[in-house]
This record gives structure tokens, C-alpha cells and sequence, in this order.
């Protein structure tokens, strides 16, 4: 389970107002809400995961600011 | 009550944003070029090099022989930047934009977005959006004059670059002097907790980051891209020991009127984050311009609660008060959002923030969301859920562990400019997110100024001026020169919008009405005639003549 998965488990409830623990329902629809989400922006997640990222993360080194 | 209690809560932002070029092999970034080559692109006055241009920002003056806002077909060397001219690093190459009373220039090698000042948290967000449209603009216009062929400009509407260096996304709201001085000077527990509502907020109004930055404990994902850089409670610098609270006193605005300049908070894209990020500002401030008490918000020791707040995406950090209580950072926004909503629904808001039951409502439903935690939900209006769900995924996708470097690719490229780039375009193009402003009214703030806010007659006096008449501009002055008939050498005019809520459309309108004509409107909103160092000459009656005249000298 990583961060996205995993819902609160005190006494507010959990995502989608449930039972007040985690159940395999809600880890569903959270897992399956992240793939549509994720899907959204698939094409520059892959174009961004393409890059050269050495080479990308040296440039954007910036001279500090306000 | 004091003469500006129900001072309305007019609000604005000037934010620095991530620039720089790749494929230089030889001197990587170029961040400097970069800013003064996006800058160049947006179209502003003074463009002239013989205009000069004072600042009352920072004292500053110099000519501005930079571009010409989209206009000039030169390209742009590899080195082509701000070396040449006389400049000051915090404040160089000012324009202010005719388009909408705005204004663009280069702080400390990143261009600079100042937007005009508007009327409530809605402009504000369709503001902020257009802005980054008109700097989009820019990029794109840039990008393609950028010599040697295979180099490519990358903005970035973030607020660190992980290599340790922080950069500004401020904001302005305008107080009554009285309620200023009791924040900063005679009221401190305002202060302590003004600083516990902008740190508890930073649970919607976080970018999100991958690790942390500036000797703080290493993380994974954080909430807030600023949250390790601030080192006092209370400073009134901004490059280094960034406070919390900023003291600035530069009020842009009579002297009844103050400025409360805020550098606390994120660059978000997110409407729903942005809006909340101005609106619940505004109202917070709105209870202390009416003394409403505060007193059981205050943490006991405000940085540390920032940094664990800030450091705990899973929401269970808890902040000691100076009660002993202990609260997460949404169960004290819970707190304070209850202050709010009884300080709205008794109508005290009312001449202060615009709207303020739709911020309330906005506010309420997204405490909630993330009292569940519900990512899905809030990942469609909050940025740090956002960038969270989207390298969650790409994390189980590619089996990428937090340190690899892809994930600080996304971390950065989540706000690039480029709408083929950028992980939000893609997430609003596909409605993955709420859009709270319309398209329209994003495009509108493009080319036009708010009507409600002296931003207005600022855009039209530089959509009427002859660029090289143009003298000084600043957000309370405009000073111009023309030329009488009888006279040998200029007559020299300012213009001074002393208070940020009149010249508005209506008060422009009002004056035109009266007067016939746009120049004798002018003289009764307060134009006045001087000499060349602005200071005032006595009235003159026959000045209207000399206008008219001026008006067919130049046709």
C-alpha cells in the first residue's frame, strides 16, 4: 500500500465516509480513481519520464530569488 | 471604529517563476538569459530606451532598452541577457502591461509576474491564469528566437529548484494603516496568528515536493515547496531569514491605506487551491481589521509546526498551541474556517471580501475532503494531491524508488508552461481538474484590466499614451509629458491614484460622463500639472487648452 492507498483510520472516518476502517471497497475505488487520474496525464508523464533527467535537473538549477 | 475598517480587501500577487535554458552544454541553465528573453516578449511600456523609469519599489532607475514586447524580430544569443545595462538585480527591466495594469520584470534573474490589483478571490484566480497565459505567450514567442537552433527555454510556475534556492510567489492585500500597525506592531498575538492561519492553510494551498531542501530532514513528498526555507517568525527580508509574516511597509497608496506583503505561500495551479489561497487571506484579514478575537489559533512555536505540517502529506502532524492543545493543520483550519463562516453569516464581511459565502463554502467542502483524506477528490483541486496521485502512479508504474530523478522531472515539470509539457495542462485539458474560472474569463484578464480596482485607468492612460511621453509609471502614479502651444519646451503631467479602490471603471465613467472627453476627465480624477521632477505646479485654468492643442500637435 503507498500513500495514495492508504486512508485515515481514526475516528473522522475513512474516504467515502465508510465505517471508520479501511475496507476493501475503499481501497478500490481510491486505486481506481488514481489510475483514471493518472491516465489523464499519461502522455506527459511518459514524454516527461523520457527526458534526460541529469541533464534536465543540472539546468534547472536557478540563482535563488525572493 | 477607525476611518477604514470596511477597507476592502483589494488583492494582488507578484511571483518569480522557475526560467531557464537546456542545450547549453557549456554554462547549463542560463537563467539570467532565459528571464530577460521571456521579458522581452511581453508587450509593455516604457519599451522605449529613452524612457526612464523610476520605481518606487526600491529606489531604483534606469533605462529600459530591452525589446519590445513582441514586436522586434532580432533573436537571442546564447548569452543575450542583462549584463549590458545598468540594472538592479531585484527589480530590472519594469514594464507595466496596457493590456491589463499590470506588470512584468526581472527579480533576481526570474521573470516576474506582477498581476494588477483586483477586486476578489475569483479575479484573482482568472488573474493568476492569465498572467501565466500572457507569459506562456512570451515562451512560446522566445522559444522560437532562441539561437543556436536546439536550445529550448523552460518556465516553470514552481518555487524551488531542489538544488537549495527558493524564489517568491507573493501576495498583497490592501489593510487599513490602522489594522497593519496592529499586526506588526502593537497587536502581536494578530500576528502569531495570521502566521497559524497561513501555515495550517498550506494543506490546500501546497504545490507539493519531492525531499526537502536547505538542511532540513530528508523526505520523501511534502506539502509546501516553500515550507523549508522559512527560517523566523518574522522578517522583513525576503532572500534570506525569510520570515513567516514579511514586514514591508510600502503601501503603494495614501497614507490611511497599507499593504500587507505575504511571501508564505506556494505557486499552485489548481484554481480551487489558488482562490482558497487569496480568499481565505482575505477573510482572516477581514476578522482582524475588525479586532475579532484570535486568540486560540496561536501555536505555541510556529516553524516547527510548519515544518512538520508540511512535511507529513498524510495530515497527521499535529502543531502544539499556546493553549496545549494539540491540532493537525486541517483541525485548526477547522477552527478558524468556524470563526470565518460566523464572522460572514453575521454580515461583517460585507464591504470587505467579495463573495465571501462562496469562499466559505469552498473552504468547508475542501477541509472535509481532506479531514477524509480523500485523494481522489482532493487531487482534483489541490496541487500537492495532484502531483502526489500522478507520481504515486509513475512510481508503481516504473518501480522508481523517491530518490530517483525522474520523480523530481515530474515534481518540476508538473507546472511547466509548456502546454505539451506540463503534467496540469494535460490533467485540465482531460477534466481530471475542477475549474472554478472559465476559459472566458481567464482570456478576458489577458486584455483587459479588473473594473473595480484603480488598475483600470492605469490600463487605459498606457493604452493612450505616446510610449516616449511617458515619464514614470508605478502602481500609484502615472507621469507624462506633453507640449503646450505657447510654450518652447513640455509640459510635464502626474496622475496620482493615491487610494487602490477608486479609479475604478465606474469612477472613470462617471468622471467621462461629466466631462465630455477622456483629458478633461482626467483633470477631475486629479491630474496635475508639474515640473519635470513630478512636483506639483499651481492649477492652471488654462490647461485644458493646452490639451486640446497637445491632442492636434500630435494627430
Amino acid at each position: 500500500m503507498n500513500e495514495r492507498e492508504r486512508p485515515r483510520t481514526d475516528t473522522a472516518g475513512p474516504a467515502g465516509g465508510g465505517t471508520g476502517t479501511p475496507d476493501g471497497q475503499n481501497v478500490e475505488r481510491i486505486r481506481r480513481a488514481g489510475e483514471e487520474f493518472y491516465a489523464a496525464a499519461d502522455a506527459a508523464i511518459k514524454s516527461a519520464l523520457s527526458t534526460n533527467h541529469a541533464t534536465f535537473l543540472a539546468n534547472s538549477r536557478q540563482e535563488g530569488g525572493q | 471604529m477607525a476611518e477604514h475598517a470596511a477597507v476592502p480587501k483589494q488583492c494582488g500577487f507578484d511571483a518569480e517563476l522557475g526560467c531557464f535554458i537546456e542545450g547549453s552544454a557549456e554554462w547549463p541553465g542560463q537563467g539570467p538569459s532565459a528571464a530577460s528573453a521571456l521579458l522581452a516578449e511581453i508587450k509593455g511600456l516604457p519599451a522605449s530606451p529613452r524612457v526612464s523609469f523610476v520605481s518606487t519599489t526600491y529606489g531604483s532607475e534606469y533605462s529600459a532598452g530591452q525589446g519590445d514586447g513582441g514586436e522586434s524580430g532580432a533573436g537571442y544569443g546564447a548569452g543575450h541577457g542583462a549584463a549590458s545595462a545598468a540594472y538592479n538585480p531585484n527589480d530590472w527591466g519594469r514594464k507595466f502591461l496596457p493590456s491589463n495594469g499590470g506588470s512584468a520584470y526581472v527579480d533576481c534573474n526570474h521573470p516576474e509576474l506582477a498581476s494588477p490589483e483586483v477586486h476578489d478571490a475569483h479575479e484573482f484566480t482568472a488573474m493568476w491564469h492569465a498572467m501565466l497565459r500572457i507569459a506562456q505567450g512570451a515562451w512560446r514567442r522566445a522559444n522560437t528566437r532562441l539561437r543556436p537552433a536546439g536550445r529550448r527555454m523552460v518556465v516553470l510556475v514552481n518555487n524551488s529548484d531542489g538544488h537549495g534556492h527558493a524564489y517568491g510567489s507573493h501576495l498583497n492585500f490592501l489593510l487599513s494603516t490602522r489594522c497593519f500597525r496592529n499586526i506588526l506592531h502593537r497587536k502581536l498575538h494578530q500576528l502569531i496568528a495570521l502566521a497559524a492561519h497561513q501555515i495550517s492553510s498550506i494543506c490546500y494551498t501546497g504545490a507539493g515536493k519531492v525531499g526537502s531542501e536547505n538542511g532540513r530532514p530528508p523526505v520523501n513528498y511534502q506539502l509546501a515547496q516553500r515550507a523549508d526555507f522559512f527560517e523566523q517568525l518574522t522578517s522583513v527580508d525576503t532572500m534570506f531569514h525569510r520570515g513567516v509574516v514579511n514586514l514591508r511597509e510600502e503601501s503603494h497608496a495614501k497614507a490611511a491605506l497599507a499593504r500587507l506583503h505575504c511571501i508564505f505561500f506556494d505557486a499552485g495551479l489548481c484554481h480551487a487551491a489558488t482562490l482558497l489561497k487569496a480568499g481565505t487571506m482575505q477573510l482572516f484579514l477581514a476578522m482582524l481589521e475588525r479586532d475579532e478575537p484570535v486568540a486560540d489559533v496561536l501555536l505555541d512555536d510556529p516553524l516547527p509546526a510548519l515544518l512538520a505540517f508540511s512535511h507529513d502529506p498524510m495530515l497527521q502532524a499535529k502543531g502544539r498551541m499556546v493553549s496545549g492543545a494539540e491540532y493537525t493543520a486541517v483541525e485548526l483550519q477547522q477552527i478558524i474556517l468556524d470563526k470565518a463562516a460566523a464572522f460572514v453569516a453575521a454580515g461583517k464581511a460585507e464591504g470587505m471580501v467579495p463573495r465571501a459565502p462562496e469562499i466559505i463554502a469552498l473552504w468547508a467542502d475542501t477541509l472535509e475532503k481532506l479531514r477524509r483524506r480523500d485523494l481522489p477528490e482532493l487531487a482534483r483541486r489541490l496541487d500537492w494531491a495532484a502531483k502526489l496521485m500522478l507520481i504515486e502512479g509513475a512510481r508503481a508504474q516504473a518501480g522508481l524508488a523517491w530518490d530517483a530523478p525522474e520523480l523530481k522531472t515530474l515534481d518540476h515539470l508538473y507546472s511547466s508552461l509548456n502546454p505539451a509539457e506540463g503534467l496540469y495542462w494535460a490533467l485540465e485539458k482531460n477534466d481530471a481538474v475542477e475549474r472554478l474560472v472559465t476559459d472566458d474569463e481567464i482570456e478576458h484578464f489577458t486584455h483587459e484590466p479588473p473594473e473595480e480596482t484603480r488598475a483600470w485607468l492605469r490600463a487605459q492612460m498606457l493604452r493612450r499614451m505616446r510610449p516616449a511621453a511617458l515619464l514614470e509609471v508605478d502602481w500609484e502614479v502615472i507621469r507624462f509629458r506633453a507640449w503646450a502651444p505657447e510654450a518652447h519646451a513640455p509640459c510635464y503631467y502626474a496622475l496620482h491614484m493615491p487610494d487602490p479602490a477608486r479609479f475604478s471603471q465606474a469612477d472613470c465613467n462617471a468622471a467621462l460622463e461629466a466631462a465630455g472627453n477622456f483629458r478633461e476627465a482626467l483633470g477631475s480624477l486629479g491630474l496635475q500639472q508639474t515640473d519635470y521632477w513630478g512636483r506639483a505646479l499651481c492649477t492652471d485654468d488654462k490647461q485644458e487648452d493646452k490639451w486640446a492643442t497637445t491632442e492636434r500637435r500630435q494627430s
